[in-house]
């Protein structure tokens, strides 16, 4: 060792190089995801200006709650991109002192969304699902009725996947325990290639796929019956 | 049989440190390789990369296991995921490299100096490879208190 200092040195170097080069990349990925994020503050203040609603913001968790009419509410925190407020007859009602949002589906498709888009993002629904009939998707990266993502509930199976121009293909789905059911929270997180739909705190399904633009986040109705919605929280996911 | 004791969430936290002390050793005696070559060195070299990246493959399949077992808050998804899409990095890259040190020398004499300090500096990005994942899943238990009561 002794007789070969040039060496050593030149290990220290490019051990040192590789460490910096490490670092300027974490950088970067940190950059384009708080680009993501602010295009979401863009769209949101740019295309839907018009709502004066409940934004999502992009850097704290977003917790919406009923409150008004049904028809306004509706109107003013979400926009369809499937269907019409009409085919969900949303009424806000008071249940144990909380509002909650009552819909009463019709057998089409109906999706509603909240006006920003978002990149990476962690949802959380609290809903009781009654004598409702069919599945309930709660979507994300939405660009519209034929391209997102989604995790859906039909009796007791969750199914997690996306649709890209009507084209579905489904990333995990698996059966859960539905005994008592009254309120239940269905948890998603879009996090980089990693997705996952959990029941409560129980990890039901997970799956993997590329990173989609970002889009918008709502809920998805395809059946009939009474649905109730008590919140919607919604997180935006910021890479370390 | 009870392979862990019930205070421990799962078998991740384990296991975690064997890839970690096995490949860090195996660097060391890389850069050591660098200037001394007797045979028991190039023995013990190849062996630490063999059982380090046999111990990434346990921990990994624990660590998906484990990942699917709890239920972190929203703000650490992000570092999980990233931690799980490091640690494949990690676990292809010290399986090709393990790979190369066992065919390469039936086609190339590999004892010189300048070979083995390739070897070095492989190991060494795979070493900060190694240290990125350990600190994801470290920001992970510490930060967020994923895995903990």
């Amino acid at each position: 060792m002794n007789n070969n200092p040039f060496g050593f040195l030149l290990i220290l170097i490019v051990v040192l190089s590789l460490a910096a080069c490490g670092q300027s990349e974490k950088g970067a990925k940190e950059t384009d995801d708080a680009k993501v994020q602010a295009a979401g503050q863009e769209e949101a203040s740019g295309d839907h200006e018009h709502h004066a609603a409940t934004a999502l913001s992009a850097e704290e968790t977003t917790i919406w709650k009923p409150s008004g009419e049904g028809a306004d509410l509706i109107g003013r925190d979400f926009h369809f991109i499937s269907g019409s407020a009409t085919q969900i007859s949303p009424v806000v009602m008071s249940e144990d002192g909380q509002n909650v949002l009552q819909l009463t589906t019709s057998e089409e498709q109906a999706a509603f969304v909240f006006h920003n888009k978002m990149g990476n993002v962690g949802i959380a629904v609290t809903l009781q699902r009654g004598d409702y009939k069919g599945t309930i998707k709660i979507i994300h990266h939405a660009q519209n009725a034929q391209t997102y993502e989604y995790v859906s509930i039909n009796n007791d199976t969750m199914t997690q996947g996306r649709v890209i121009d009507g084209v579905e293909e489904v990333f995990d789905t698996k059966n859960f325990d539905k005994e008592n059911e009254d309120w239940i929270t269905i948890r998603v997180s879009a996090a980089g290639t990693h997705f996952k739909g959990y029941l409560g705190d129980k990890n039901i399904t997970h799956g993997h796929g590329d990173e989609m633009e970002a889009g918008y986040v709502g809920i998805m109705t395809e059946g009939v019956g009474k649905l109730t919605i008590k919140s919607i929280e919604v997180t935006p996911l910021e890479a370390e | 049989m009870q392979l862990a004791p019930e205070w421990v969430p799962n078998l991740h936290p384990l296991v975690v440190h064997f890839p970690i002390a096995l490949l860090s050793l195996a660097v060391a005696v890389s850069l050591v390789e660098v200037f001394y070559k007797p045979e028991w060195i190039n023995r013990s070299r190849l062996w630490l990369y063999i059982l380090g990246s046999l111990s990434l493959v346990v921990t990994l399949l624990s660590g998906r296991a484990a990942a699917d077992s709890v239920s972190p808050p929203f703000s650490a998804e992000m570092t999980l995921s990233n931690h799980s899409d490091s640690a494949y990095t990690v676990l292809w890259y010290f399986l090709a490299f393990t790979l190369i040190q066992l065919v390469l020398p039936r086609f190339v004499k590999v004892d010189k100096t300048w070979i083995r300090l390739v070897y070095f500096l492989i190991a060494c990005f795979g070493l900060s490879l190694l240290i990125t994942t350990g600190e994801l899943g470290a920001k992970l238990v510490y930060k967020y208190g994923v895995g903990t009561p």
